[in-house]
Order: C-alpha cells, then structure tokens, then sequence
C-alpha cells in the first residue's frame, strides 16, 4: 500500500482532522480506488458541511464545498452538466442520513450516475457530538446524555439497507469499514466503476472513527468501531450489478484488509 | 422591588437556555448549528434531569424542526426552538406560516453570517434576511439582555393583540460564547411574568373543531389575514413598551424600543444595534467627556421598525451614521437598518444628512480605531453640509 495515493495533493498533508480521525482512511481507500481508476483529473468532489468539508483541498481534483446536507443534488447537477466528469458526493451520517436524506432516496429512484459516500460517525461531529440518526441504542451524545432511547428517539438507522431495499437496477450499495481499508477501497472502486460503466447509482457507507467526540482513547475508539458499530451495522456488498464476482473474488474480498 | 435571585457567570448561549428553563415550554424541536449549538445541548440537558416538563425533539434538520413548532403551536402548546444562520435560512417558507397562522412561537437567533462562502461568525445577514417574514425581532446587547428578551418574547409574542412569533438576537461567539456576567430571577417570578398560555383556538379542540391555514382561494380573505399581521405589528409598539417596563419592575431593567446616549445636546450621532453597541457606548462615552457633541441610538426592536419614534429623537440632528452588520446588496443602497432609518426621516420638516457604514461582515471586528475613523467623518459631514460616500464599508481590506 503507498503510504499516500497519487491522487492526494501532497502539500496538503497533514490533514486537518483530528488524530484518530476515520475520515482520513476513508480518504485514503478513496484516494487508493481514484489512482487504480486513474480519473483525478476528471473528478469532481463535493464536500458537505460537517467534517468532510475539512477535506477542501485533500485531492488533486476539482472540489465545491455545498451547504449542510446537499452535497448530492449539487454533484448530480455537475454530472448532469458534465456527464463525463466524475462526480463523488462526500458527507457524514448527519448531512446523508438527517437533513439531506431526502437526496439520498430521490437519487436513488432516479439511479443518478454518481457515488455517494457517507461517513458513519454515529454523531454529528463538527458540532461537537450530538445524536444522529446513525446514534447507537444507549449511546450518549450531547444531545442524548442519557444514551439513546429508542422509545422517543427511534432506532438507530441503517443507511445501505434503506438504499438496497428500493436500489433501482444498475445500482451498488455497500457498507465498508475504516478497519478494513483495502476492502473500503475495493467498495469504493466498485462504486466509481458503476459510476464509469454508466450503469447507476453507488452509495457506500463507511463505517468511522470520531475518538473526539466519542471521547475514547485508541482502544476504546478501535473496539467501538469494530465491536458495536459492526455488530449493529454489518459490512458488506448489499446490492452490486457486477456479474464477474467469482467465487474466488469474494473469497479475495472477505480476506482483504 | 427588584428581586434579583443571583447573579451568575455565564456564556450568552447558557442565560438563553436559563431562561427557556424558567419559561419551561411544552415543546422544543431543534437541529443543532454553530453557534447556536449550545442551547440545544444545554436545553436537552435540562430535559433529560428533569427540570422542565418540555418535550424535546431532536428533528432532523431546521426546516423540521420549525415544521414541528409549527404543528405543537397550532396543538395549543407554548413552543420554542433556536437556530442561526443557514438554519434560519432553512426555516425560510416555514418561518412565513408560522406568523401567517398567527402562532406565538419564540425563537432565538444567534447571528452569523450566511454562505457562500462558508463563514461560522458573526453578521446579521441571517436574521435581516427574516425581516419581512412577519415575526418581531429583539436585539440583544449582552447575555444579560439575551436572557431579559427571551423572557419578554414569551408575553410579547402571546399577547392577545398580537399572536406573532418573535425572535430573539444574539451576536454568535461575541455574544454566545463569551461569558459574561448575568443576573437570573427567580424561577417563580419569571413563570409568574410570563405566565399561561391560553391560545384562543386549538387543534385537538373536539369541542370546537378548527381548520388551519387552509386554502380559501383566490376571492378569499388571504389579502385581509396579511392586513391583520400589519395591524399586529402596529400593536406591538405598545406591547413592547408595556412589557419592556413591567420587566423594569421585576428586574430594575426596563426595556424599550430604543436606547439613547447623549441624545439630549447630541449634534450629530450614531444608530446601531447588537453587541457593537457595547464598543460604540464607550467610544462615544470617551469622546462626549472630551466634548464632542456625539449621541448614540442603541436599536432593540428591528420587527417592528420604530421609525416614527427614532424619526422624534433624530430630528434636530446635523447628521446621523447608521452602522450595518450585513448589507441588502441592492447595488450601493445600503444595509437594512439604514434603508429603514433613512425612510423614517422622510417626512421630516428638516432631515439630518446621513451615512451608513457596513462594517463587521463574516465576523470581522469592530475596533475604537474603526469607530473613531467613522466619527471623523461624520463630524466632518455634520460641519461641511455634504456627504461625500453615502455607503461605506468600515474595516474592509482593500
Ligand atoms: C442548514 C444547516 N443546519 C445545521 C448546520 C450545522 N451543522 C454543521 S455540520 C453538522 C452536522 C455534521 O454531522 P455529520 O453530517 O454527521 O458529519 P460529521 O461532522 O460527523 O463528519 C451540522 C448540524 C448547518 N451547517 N446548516
Ligand atoms: S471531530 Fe471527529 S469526525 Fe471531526 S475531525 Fe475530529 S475526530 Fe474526525
């Protein structure tokens, strides 16, 4: 694995996240899928208001910071504008799943040609920690100090299975781990091939770390992401149009890291 | 008799939420946003140990959350949310049914400014982008006049002869985050202040059933109801008054549309509104101990405009400065409050000339430097009779 991907801009790194941070691997697997795809300079990044929007100017690529929750229609009009741009709409479980989720569906329905990631912090993290509808049962947040209540506060939800139920021929979904950057990356090049065959829309889920918010030390913060969060939310490929997966491909992907 | 239960250290956003606790509404639905943040957190913190009887809803964006104070009004309930900025721009087509259906929802506004591109601080872009929306707007200084107007937007906003929602204005960081010093009533003389709420009509009436907000077509009274809203605004001068003084009475602060400084020999002077009041009192303070002949008019109310009130005090003046924290980009027309206070002069027999300065956009500071660059000038238009740039932008690099 190169230590950074040539589709990173150099003089940005450091980043500006936090140490600890999962959207700085989820950059990366991105970053590794970008350079085997070789599509930097026809790529279109957007940045959505929340931590992702730290990311301004993470790749050699052309990116616009939208507002909170819109990433995805401002992206799906540069695609409609430049079909052959590649265009990769990047936001957190807030701005995907809360105040923009009815971008989320509509895109969907309509198999929009574009790759939706979303980062699974269980919070809202820019703001400073408050329940999201990613929140896990029991999980205190600024905003839920006494742990979610599913009684008044819902389930947590459960974003790719939401897309898969309703996904529209040609569409990928999948949910990845920042624990697992290789097949985060293999996810995500997926979903940019979809995106290149012209076939549908990608929505991949990227299960994070926010040690910040969460106020974890590093084994806190690696057991929360790798015990809770993926007992609740499982990792995998919930929807693909990709007929070459053989056997050994899959074999290929559940040992991959 | 002041009966000022303590006196307490506390960042803006804090006495806000002091005070929605005293007022202890049934219903608060609210998405978080810096800076505002902080009274979401604060406030379900509150709900979750019990010490209000408020149902909170942690909604999912602002446009939900003013949807849901919507609905939990029209049910009869006492409802308040908050925002700033992008979320009050969200709220935007929800903030016009909200007064359209007469409902008193209260809700404070920590001022920043609003994108492109993207910018966390201060200006008041946010909430003179609402001022035709039919909701009363209340300036704040400090976090002491935070905490005082979120109490008296409750009577104001529920008062009979206006069922409006209000707003209360709060500078975002200089304001909210800065700490400062607060003095709290006491819990029951605050809940006797502002009292129950009794709305005339309700959903879940089965007694009296009601529709609301429905479609009457186009030979229907939609041109009547907007009159209706006017009238309430006119009523709210006095409201205001009233209530600004009996919580004079309770507190030893009174409140009135306006405040003025060294009005009374002033010969020319400056309007603003918002925590640059604070910078603005004390330079003028300095320059009147040095005698010059400068007043200052410190703006509370902006819904409803006090144009003929101010129009009263400015009168005599040679010459008036108006400060602006955001701009109406109407292509060199000015910021909000000087359009409003230069339509208030109209009608006078003679007007002072005037000035306006956009100073502070996204954040940026007003220093005593800026201000005294700004009094130059005005001192200088007051004795030459002429005003050389009707529109300047104070602390802009250029
Ligand atoms: C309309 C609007 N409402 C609220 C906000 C404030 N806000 C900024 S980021 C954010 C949530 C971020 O959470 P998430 O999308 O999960 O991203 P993360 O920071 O966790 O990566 C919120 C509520 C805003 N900018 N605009
Ligand atoms: S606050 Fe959390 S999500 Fe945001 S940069 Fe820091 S660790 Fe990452």
């Amino acid at each position: 694995m190169k230590s950074m991907p040539d589709s990173w801009r150099r003089e940005t790194k450091p980043h500006k996240f936090c140490p600890g941070c999962g959207h700085g691997l989820v950059l990366k697997a991105l970053g590794m899928a970008m350079d085997r795809l070789k599509i930097a300079d026809r790529t279109v990044f957007g940045v959505d208001i929340g931590c992702s929007l730290l990311a301004w100017d993470f790749f050699n690529a052309d990116t616009i910071q939208t507002h909170h929750g819109r990433t995805v229609p401002v992206i799906i009009g540069a695609k409609r504008a430049r079909p052959n741009l590649v265009g990769i709409a990047y936001m957190g479980d807030g701005g995907g799943y809360a105040i923009g989720s009815q971008h989320l569906i509509n895109a969907t329905m309509r198999n929009d040609r574009i790759l939706i990631i979303i980062v699974n912090n269980t919070i809202y993290a820019m703001t400073g920690g408050q329940m999201a509808p990613t929140t896990l049962k029991g999980q205190k947040t600024e905003t839920s100090s006494r742990g979610r209540d599913p009684k008044y506060e819902g389930f947590p939800l459960r974003g790719p299975e939401m897309v898969a139920s309703f996904a529209p021929e040609g569409a990928y979904v999948a949910r990845g781990s920042v624990s697992h950057v290789q097949r985060l990356a293999r996810y995500l090049e997926r979903g940019l091939e979809n995106q290149l065959q012209d076939r549908g829309i990608s929505v991949v889920e990227a299960l994070s770390t926010c040690p910040t918010n969460w106020r974890t030390n590093a084994e806190d913060t690696w057991k929360f992401l790798e015990k809770e969060m993926t007992d609740y939310y499982p990792v995998g490929e919930l929807v693909s149009p990709f007929k070459r997966d053989t056997q050994k491909e899959a074999a290929d992907l559940e040992t991959c890291h | 008799m002041v009966i000022s239960n303590k006196t307490i250290a506390a960042i803006g956003t804090d006495a806000v939420s002091e005070a929605m606790r005293q007022i202890n509404p049934d219903v608060v639905a609210a998405y978080p946003i810096t800076p505002q943040t902080a009274i979401v957190e604060t406030f379900s913190q509150m709900v979750a140990d019990g010490l209000v009887k408020t149902h909170f809803v942690a909604v999912e964006s602002e446009h939900s959350a003013m949807s849901a104070a919507i609905g939990a009004a029209s049910s009869g309930a006492r409802v308040m949310t908050c925002t700033s900025s992008q979320g009050l721009a969200y709220m935007w087509e929800l903030l016009y049914i909200a007064s359209g259906l007469r409902l008193p929802i209260v809700m404070p506004n920590v001022n920043r400014s609003l994108s492109a591109p993207i910018n966390i601080h201060c200006d008041h872009g946010d909430s003179m982008g609402a001022r035709d929306t039919g909701w009363i707007q209340l300036f704040s200084e400090n976090g002491q006049e935070a905490y005082d107007n979120t109490i008296q937007a409750a009577r104001i906003a529920e008062h009979p002869d206006i069922l409006l929602p209000a707003m209360v204005l709060m500078d975002g960081f200089i304001i909210s985050h800065s700490i400062d010093r607060v003095d709290i009533l006491e819990d029951e003389v605050v809940s006797k202040f502002v009292g129950e709420y009794k709305p005339a009509f309700s959903l879940l009436d089965a007694e009296n059933p009601v529709s609301i907000g429905t479609f009457d077509g186009l030979y229907g009274y939609f041109f009547e109801f907007k009159r209706q809203q006017e009238e309430a605004m006119v009523n709210a001068f006095k409201v205001i008054k009233d209530v600004g003084k009996e919580f004079g009475e309770i507190s030893g602060r009174p409140y009135d549309l306006f405040e003025t400084v060294g009005m009374e020999d002033a010969e020319y002077a400056i309007i603003v509104l918002g925590s640059a009041c604070g910078t603005v009192r004390h330079q003028v303070e300095e320059m009147r101990s040095r005698g010059i002949k400068i007043g200052m008019i410190k703006l509370r109310v902006f819904r409803p405009f006090p144009a003929k009130e101010l129009a009263e005090v400015l009168s005599g003046l040679k010459a008036v400065a108006v400060f602006d924290r955001s701009d109406t980009f109407a292509g060199h027309l000015g910021g909000p409050v000087f359009l409003e206070v230069r339509s208030s002069l109209y009608d006078l027999p003679k007007r002072p000339l005037i000035v306006n300065y956009v100073y502070g956009l996204g954040g940026r500071d007003l220093s005593i430097e800026l201000i005294d660059k700004a009094v130059g000038e005005l001192a200088e238009i007051a004795s030459s009779g002429q005003v050389k740039q009707l529109v300047n932008y104070l602390g802009l690099r250029e």
